[in-house]
């Protein structure tokens, strides 16, 4: 005798368990995009993963152990030529900012303003990057050994990369300013209008969200970061203003940015820790 | 003895995915990077005798989702659901010529490379993504070729 026919009629297993597998990972992704629930396991695995990374780093370290041992004399006597020469404008520029820090320091004191940030940099080296050209993202081989801490800003010779993400022991994942979950205040060196930058997925571009039509902005000009928000300090450059498109479909310009930092191609990055000092009252007050 | 023998084969096919994670994040490949993990995870629902689970599928996407820093489960769906894309279709793909399957692998790459975009909320996925789903496929004739060759010299 043949078994009654299921009143309702159930799909195969397979489809069972596929739909069962990506119920998993939506509940994965919720999770790790809205909640702090997965980090521990972020933080775990960047230490993991790091010696993969510095496995496929072959490439790049053989050739800096080809540049590092096949120099000609005449290439270093023309480095060494250059970099005194940088040296020497970098003094100057040195000198310059001292006198500025001493005057800002006096004028901060005379507004009596309580403290005076002061950034302190320490050197992290890119271990690797991911393959996904959509993740703007970078280990580095700093950790919370070094007191390293989520949110702790980076910047490289040209301006701000981005910011900690994730803290291992001894090495780090830091989220680009490019990436399209990203954005950050900024304000125009020339006017001081104040917007925030947020990444467009593209190294090479961000873009300026909500800003006015009447806003006077140049080809050109200079962003720099505004220190709103306390995460990333003030006056740290951003990016120049590559184009600005005024759309009718839109109430807002579209504002193009072009980052100073080198974020494709930079190795060697500085992590800033903000050290907050009391600023002695003058004298005679 | 045989047992271990048996045990060990059971889990080499963890070596050539260990190697695509590998050639996939060389950093000289730039964008002409094809998604050899997801070619091999078709390859072995196809070829492997006893196939390759949903759940081994979907924890090699965990460990690419980590590998790579993307969030998790990004990965995994993807393969997931390419593991049973060719599960449903395993026995009439490996009834036809590498050259015959490959629209179906193209199809597979594609819809992987489809996902993510849509997981991620980004646009659809651009030239270089089809570059390297096309990429990948020129690679399937070979590895096929090879898997062919190699069970030949086992059975001998």
């Amino acid at each position: 005798m043949n078994d009654p026919a299921p009143i309702f009629k159930r799909p195969p297993t397979g489809l069972r368990r596929l739909l069962l597998l990506i119920l998993l990972g939506l509940l994965l992704l919720t999770a790790g995009s809205a909640t702090a629930l997965l980090l521990p396991v972020r933080t775990v695995f960047i230490d993991l993963v790091a010696p993969f990374y510095h496995a496929t780093d072959l490439g790049s370290a053989l050739t800096e152990l080809r540049d590092d041992t096949l120099l000609s004399r005449e290439q270093l006597l023309a480095d060494r030529a250059r970099l005194r020469d940088e040296n020497l404008i970098l003094q100057r520029h040195a000198l310059t900012t001292a006198s500025l820090r001493a005057e800002n320091q006096s004028l901060r004191g005379l507004l009596g303003a309580a403290e005076l940030v002061e950034e302190q940099a320490m050197l992290a080296e890119l271990i690797g990057q991911p393959p996904d050209t959509d993740t703007h993202r970078l280990v580095i081989n700093r950790g919370w050994r070094d007191k390293v801490t989520a949110g702790q800003p980076v910047i490289d010779a040209g301006g701000i990369v981005g910011q900690v993400t994730v803290v291992g022991e001894r090495n780090s994942e830091i989220i680009l300013i490019s990436d399209a979950r990203h954005a950050l205040p900024v304000e125009f060196l020339r006017s001081g209008i104040r917007a925030i930058a947020a990444g467009s997925g593209d190294h090479r571009t961000l873009r300026l969200r909500h800003v006015a039509p009447d806003a006077d902005i140049r080809l050109g000009d200079l962003l720099i970061s505004s220190g709103l928000g306390g995460t990333f300090p003030h006056g740290y450059p951003v990016g120049e203003v590559r184009s600005v498109l005024n759309r009718k479909t839109s109430p807002f310009l579209d504002v193009r940015i072009a980052p100073t930092a080198d974020l494709q191609g930079s190795r060697q990055l500085l992590l800033l820790f903000a050290s907050k000092r009391e600023i002695a009252p003058l004298a005679g007050e | 003895m045989d047992d271990l023998h048996l045990k060990l084969a059971d889990w080499l096919w963890l070596l050539p995915l260990g190697l695509a994670l590998y050639i996939l994040h060389l950093p000289l490949l730039g964008f002409w990077r094809a998604d050899v993990p997801a070619l091999l995870v078709l390859l072995f629902c196809i070829y492997r005798p006893r196939g390759l689970s949903l759940f081994a599928a979907f924890a090699v996407g965990l460990l690419q989702d980590l590998v790579a820093l993307a969030p998790l489960g990004q990965h995994a769906i993807g393969l997931a659901v390419l593991a049973y894309l060719a599960h449903s279709t395993r026995s009439w793909t490996r009834l036809q010529p590498p050259l015959k399957q490959l629209p179906m692998v193209f199809a597979g790459l594609l819809l992987v490379e489809l996902i993510h975009s849509l997981l991620r909320f980004g646009p659809p996925p651009n030239l270089d993504a089809l570059l390297s789903v096309l990429l990948a496929c020129l690679l399937w004739p070979p590895l096929v070729t090879a898997v062919a060759l190699f069970r030949r010299r086992r059975a001998v």
